[in-house]
Parts: C-alpha cells; structure tokens; sequence
C-alpha cells in the first residue's frame, strides 16, 4: 500500500503540492484529476522518488521512498507525461537496455520483452528507430517500459494526452488490461478516461485534495445527500401538494413531465422518507415509477470543485 | 556508486554516441590535426619521438573533449530523459560515474588508434619506450580531467551547444593560465602555474610521472565530477 502524508513539494517560493495525504490499496486504481498547474506531475514525480519532497512522507508497504530510494524505483513504473524516450535506439534496443538494468537473469530478461512487446502491440516495430515511431507507438513503448520489469505499483502521468481518438482508446484498452494484475495510479484531465478506468478519484486544485472518493461519492457529495428526484403516475398537483406537506420534506420542484400523467419532483429532505414516499404511492393509489438521488457528471463535479473563487 | 549500474550507464552512452555521427567527425578531425603536428615533427625535425603528437595536445584536446562530452547531460535534459533516468534504480553517482566512464571509453579509442604512430616509429628507428609510456599515461590522465570538466560544462545547461562552449571555456583557461603565468609574478604567477595542465602534462613528456602531476589531474578530475554530481542534485530539485 502506498501512503502519502502532509506531502508538500515546493519549488522556491511556489508552492506545487500543499499538505495532501492519501492511500493506494494493492490492487486499486486511482486516478488523479485536476486543473494544469494543479500539482499532479509534481505529486506523481515525487511518488516515483525523482523528486525529493519539501514535507511530509511516503511510504510503499512502510518503506519509506525517500530512504530507500532504490526498492522504490525497483518497485513502481513510471510512465511520465512527455515520455522521453532515447530517439537513437531502435524500439528492441531500448527494451533491451532497459531490461539489462532491471532484469538481472538474462533468460528472464529475454522473455519479458517478448511478453511486453507483445502486451502493448510493438513486435511490427521492434527493429523500427524510436525517433521514427508515431505518437501512439511512443507512448506503448513508454508504457512497456514502465511494465518491463513487472512492478507492483504503475503511475502513469497523463497516459493519453496528445493521442488522437483512436490511440487514446487502444492506450486505454491496454491500461485496462493491466488494472486486473497492478496498483495504477495515474494523472489525466480527460475525464471519461478517470469515469472508465478509476475505483476512486483525488480531485487537485491549486497543490490540495478539493475532493476524494469513488465516482458515486462525488457525485452523491456534489449533488447532496438531501436531494431526491421522484417521479409517480398521477395528478401533479395533488401529488405535489401531498410531497409539500409531508414530514421531513423542505422543498418540492416540479420537474419536466417526461411521459403525459407522470410528473417528476425534486424533492429537499431533511430525513431519509424513502420508505414514506412507498406508502404515499400506496395511500394515493400513484405508482412510484422512479426514486434517485440526482446525480451529477464528473465534468459537473470537476468544474465545481477546481472553481477559482 | 555501484559498478555494475554505472557500467550500465556507460554502455547506454556508449552506445548513443556512437549512434551520432558526432565522436567520428571529432575522431577524424582530431587525427588529422594531430597527424599534421606528428608527421611535421617527424619529417622537418627528424625525431623518433611522439613530441609532436604530445605537444600541441592540451590545446587540441580542450576542443575535442567538450566536443566528445556536450551532449551527455545538456541532450538528457532537453529531451526530458533525465526523468526517466531518475526513475531507475540508479543514484546520481551512479549516473556521473557512467557517463564518465563512457567519455573516457570513447576517448580510449582514440588513443587506442594514435598507437598508429607509435608502430610508425618502431619501424623507422628505436623509440624511447619510457617516455612513451610517461607520454601515454599523461595522455590518459589529461583525458581523464578535459573529460570530468566537458560532462561538468554539459551540466550546466540544457543546450548542447552551450555545453560546448562551457566545457571548451573551462578546459581552456587550464591551458591559458599557464603561458598567463609566465607574465603574473609572485604568489598569484606560482598558483596559475600549478593549474596549467600544460605544465603538468609537460612533465610526462619528459619520461617523468611524478606523484604531483598525478595528483592535480586525479583531484581535478575528482571535483569536477563532485561538481557535476551537485549540479544534476540541484537539477531536480528546481
């Protein structure tokens, strides 16, 4: 498990990442979301041991990275955002080289390029110049790299930026397959990509968490425990007059009519009247149709919480 | 610093340089500059020494060796691979340590190939083969220093190109300071005549290794590759 505590990174007098803590459960993917300049790269580059932090501490299974820097690098792969690559080596020498550092057995080491050139779709290339690969190829390479040597924990910054549609999907289609076997912890700003591949969310604006937790949280914390959105098959407004005078209810909004004869309530509770809303149905002889908690998009959510006052 | 990983290094290096077509255009400039001043000596002066070859050499090679080194940090951080190497179990000693270990490897086969001169004189009369080797060993060492300054100048900027001029300005006032010291009297004239490599290596070429000039060279080379290390530390911590 990776843990992050009071992690604070600053870069003279700026300050990058400002106090944050959260936990990476083995097998979790987490995805770190946030504005540009919000301090992702920065939190990520420290969690790979490259950058030292200014404050706080990080710890992989109680080793603490800064101390033992070298099991860290053993154990995390790392895909950074512009993905630098050595453009005068072709696609298998790069594997190659990379597999003499990480992979002391050089059966092993053979093996596992062939199983990661093959992971992330390299074999038609591998004789090809990285200088000469398309973006899409680039980033498969980076991301075999970062696989190479099996670790346990990947962070992947912005995995797809600068991918057109269809590199995107295949990049995604390949994390995908790897969230069944690693701890992923990766950066983006596209958020169907967090929405598809994250258990669970940090939300980053200006160095802090703004917000945390699975994509139902969020929304459940945007959208507020204490709203409803109800919807029956009878007369509005006797309905909406019964909604008002109930016990526990704030407000009623009505809400378009979908169908003809089935208006829709969006109701402020104070108390859980769930089960309330059941026997009114019953009393009134108003099939319930619908009972949600509205639910707000994780575009909605990401705009609400790194808004700048 | 461990061996195994800086070796590492040294053989990414190793083989990138020789990807560029860079070491052979500097290989081939400099055997045709130090051609020119071997065969002069030879032929006009008639000598079965390789004079002419040492000579001019802390000159030529506070060229050559920035050359050699520019790209070894400045083209790390341009491209943003230095990231990535920070990210592999390796320590910045082992990093400095390698891509040392890589200059001085592609400057060995330089020296490996003027050993052309060597069996030249054999052939056309005895050589004095102590001072040769005196010769040879002052070579290496003078290699050893130009190189730990050319991979300090790289690390100083993320252009290869100011890399160079960085890494030719520090060999350079190396060599300057001592022809300098001859019209600086007093105290200051002796300190510039100690940092001339010019001086030290002169005393090679003599046929003499003295503990002293090894010393300047292996302490130069020493703080070079400490203030290298320091840079790449300050490097990430921007």
């Amino acid at each position: 498990m990776m843990d992050v505590r009071g992690l604070v990174k600053e870069y003279g007098s700026t300050v990058a990442v400002a106090d944050i803590s959260f936990q990476v459960r083995p097998g979790e993917v987490v995805g770190l979301l946030g504005p540009n300049g919000a301090g992702k790269s920065t939190t990520l580059r420290v969690l790979t041991g490259y950058l030292p932090p200014t404050g706080g501490s990080v710890t992989l299974d109680g080793v603490d990275i800064l101390e033992n820097p070298m099991e860290t690098r053993r154990r995390v792969g790392y895909l950074s955002e512009t993905n630098p690559l050595y453009e005068s080596l072709n696609v298998w020498e790069t594997l190659r080289l990379f597999a003499q550092l990480r992979i002391p057995d050089k059966l092993t080491a053979s093996a596992r390029i062939d199983e990661v050139a093959r992971q992330c779709s390299l074999v038609d290339v591998m004789h090809k110049d990285v200088g000469e690969l398309s973006k899409g190829y680039r980033q498969r390479l980076g991301l075999a790299l970062a696989i190479l040597h099996d670790p346990d924990i990947l962070i992947l910054d912005e995995p797809t930026s600068a991918l057109d549609p269809h590199q995107q999907q295949e990049v995604r289609d390949l994390i995908f397959r790897l969230k069944e076997k690693k701890t992923v912890l990766l950066s983006t700003h596209i958020l169907p990509e967090a929405q598809r591949l994250c258990d669970r969310i940090l939300i980053l604006h200006q160095g802090r968490i703004a917000a945390e937790g699975t994509l139902d949280q969020l929304r459940q914390r945007l959208s507020g425990n204490g709203t409803l959105y109800v919807r029956f098959k009878g007369p509005a407004e006797a309905l909406k007059s019964r909604l008002t005078a109930m016990n526990g209810v704030k407000t009623v909004q009505r809400q378009d009519e979908e169908e003809p004869g089935c208006p829709g309530f969006e109701l402020t509770v104070e108390t859980d009247i769930r089960v309330d809303l059941n026997g009114l149905a019953a009393e009134m002889g108003c099939p319930l149709l619908e009972l949600r908690r509205p639910t707000a998009a994780l575009d909605e959510i990401f705009r609400q919480v790194t808004r700048t006052p | 610093m461990t061996w195994t990983r800086a070796l590492w290094v040294a053989r990414k290096e190793w083989k990138e340089t020789f990807n560029s077509p860079m070491p052979y255009i500097v290989l081939v400039l400099f055997f045709l500059l130090s051609g020119w001043f071997f065969t002069g000596s030879l032929l006009l002066e008639g000598k079965a020494s390789l004079d002419g070859f040492f000579g001019p050499l802390p000159l030529i090679l506070s060229i050559f060796m920035p050359a050699l080194t520019l790209r070894l940090f400045a083209e790390e951080f341009k491209s943003g691979t230095i990231e990535m190497l920070g990210t592999l179990p390796l320590t910045d000693a082992d990093i400095v340590g390698g891509k040392f270990a890589a200059a001085l490897a592609v400057w060995s086969v330089g020296v490996l190939l003027s050993l052309y001169y060597l069996l030249l004189l054999v052939v056309i009369g005895p050589p004095d083969v102590g001072q040769m080797a005196a010769g040879y060993a002052g070579l290496f060492f003078l290699g050893g220093f130009f190189s730990s300054l050319g991979l300090f100048g790289s690390s100083l900027t993320r252009s290869p190109v100011v890399a160079f001029l960085w890494g030719f300005l520090l060999c350079f006032s190396f060599y300057l300071v001592g022809p300098a010291s001859n019209y600086v009297p007093g105290l200051t004239g002796q300190i510039l005549s100690f940092l001339s490599v010019d001086r030290h290596f002169e005393n090679f070429l003599k046929g003499v290794v003295d503990s002293r000039d090894v010393l300047f060279f292996v302490s130069g080379t020493g703080m070079a590759l400490a203030g290298t290390w320091v840079r790449l530390r300050a490097w990430r911590s921007r």
